[in-house]
């Protein structure tokens, strides 16, 4: 009998300790919500990448610059920009700065980017995910665009590995 | 001839090992208190869990009660059985959802302690098949970005998965003490193998009733039990003696 308690007690222990075990960290490798994956591309050979000079990215009611990493100014040929979370039809209005560590060339054109996203479960420690389905991406006129087009590629949005637009300039 | 031979050497081989132990047997059973009759009640305890009525009325988060039941089949072995009910709030980092649901367990307990003469204690190993049909509602949740600059967004939701069903098996390592006449006292715990359970869509069990809390990465779970139970004698029964040659 008392061996038995003392096997019942252990067990109870061994089971609180492992009841501990860190099950609510969400590692960072994991993917969550995907970007945008834009590629920019020149207006005059549309078959080859253009990285934009110095780009920042805003969105319109967001007072800070993107950033990727540490750094918020890019000179890429792609980028993944965050869209906002949520569900069902939403939009983010994206802000695309070229040239933008020199104020006289500066240019900032706007896309406004509309689409619907959907839940995904991923895990009891990192939550949901959302992935998204690309409605369609409009480009602001005004009097100086230095985007010449902006195109819809692959409209689901899963993950970080397809590109989903291309910018052209 | 000369099998008749071999056969009474056997025979006389077997009366050598035999008949000493026939001799210490007949010893034995002449000690007088094998003469005694050792009855054993048989019959049907009810009882309930005392553990999960005082965490309702302390954790508003969780409302539930459990029946337990048993009845005596041998000497040893006992028809076991637990009938309950959670309502249960979770709160993670990154989602809160409320299960709600109903539970069967059923199984035996074998006796593995030997009980002095008119005690009815007992020291189970049990097993169970358990089964539970549930509803999941998430409340809210959180979704999470590769690059969290827009911010985390907690989503207010209310979706309920309804008609989920699970089942598992448990072993389950207890002790029952008479403490009064009739009334027990019982406690185990329960190691839990999750086999079936019909995940929400866009969504997983993360709880359910009678299995408790269900991890990402193994199919294991945990629970204990303390309970109170009523004994009902149905019959008595002689425990079997061994024959005595006269």
């Amino acid at each position: 009998m008392k061996a038995f308690i003392h096997i019942l007690l252990f067990s109870v222990f061994l089971s609180a300790v492992s009841g501990c075990e860190r099950d609510d960290l969400c590692a960072e490798a994991i993917p969550k919500t995907p970007g945008l994956v834009m590629r920019f591309f020149s207006s005059a050979n549309t078959d080859s990448l253009l990285p934009v000079t110095n780009m920042r990215v805003k969105f319109v009611g967001i007072n800070d610059s993107l950033t990727i990493g540490s750094s918020f100014t890019f000179s890429l040929d792609s980028i993944a920009i965050p869209l906002k979370t949520g569900v069902g039809e939403l939009l983010t209005q994206i802000v695309l700065i070229n040239n933008a560590t020199n104020t006289q060339l500066r240019n900032a054109d706007t896309l406004d980017v509309h689409y619907l996203a959907d839940k995904e479960f991923i895990s009891r420690a990192c939550g949901f995910k959302n992935n998204f389905v690309l409605q369609n991406i409009t480009l602001r006129a005004d009097t100086n665009n230095w985007i010449s087009a902006a195109q819809i590629i692959n409209d689901t949005i899963q993950d970080e590995r397809k590109a989903a637009v291309r910018i052209f300039h | 001839m000369k099998e008749k031979l071999l056969s009474g050497f056997f025979i006389s081989l077997l009366m050598f090992f035999v008949l000493p132990q026939a001799v210490s047997a007949q010893n034995k059973k002449i000690n007088p208190r094998d003469t005694m009759t050792v009855t054993d009640r048989y019959g049907l305890k009810l009882g309930v869990d005392l553990f999960k009525p005082i965490r309702s009325m302390l954790d508003e988060d969780f409302k539930g009660l459990e029946v337990v039941a048993d009845y005596r089949l041998t000497k040893k072995h006992w028809l076991a059985a637990e009938v309950g009910y959670d309502e249960k709030t979770t709160d993670d980092d990154n989602q809160n959802f409320t299960t709600e649901g109903a539970y069967l367990k059923a199984g035996f307990d074998y006796n593995m302690h030997k009980n002095w003469i008119g005690m009815e204690n007992s020291i189970n190993l049990g097993l169970r098949g358990a089964y539970s049909t549930f509803s999941q509602t998430l409340n809210t949740f959180d979704i999470q970005s590769n690059n969290p600059f827009l911010g985390e967004n907690t989503i207010v939701d209310g979706t309920k998965y309804s008609s989920l069903t699970a089942s598992w098996i448990e072993v389950v390592f207890g002790i029952k003490m008479q403490v009064v006449h009739n009334v027990y006292v019982n406690a185990n715990v329960q190691f839990k193998r999750l086999f079936n359970d019909t995940q929400p869509e866009g969504f997983k069990n993360l709880y359910i009733p009678g299995f408790n809390k269900v991890n990402d990465f193994n199919d294991f779970g945990f629970g204990f039990s303390y309970s109170i139970s009523y004994f009902i004698p149905i019959y008595k029964k002689d425990r079997e003696k061994p024959t005595v040659k006269k």
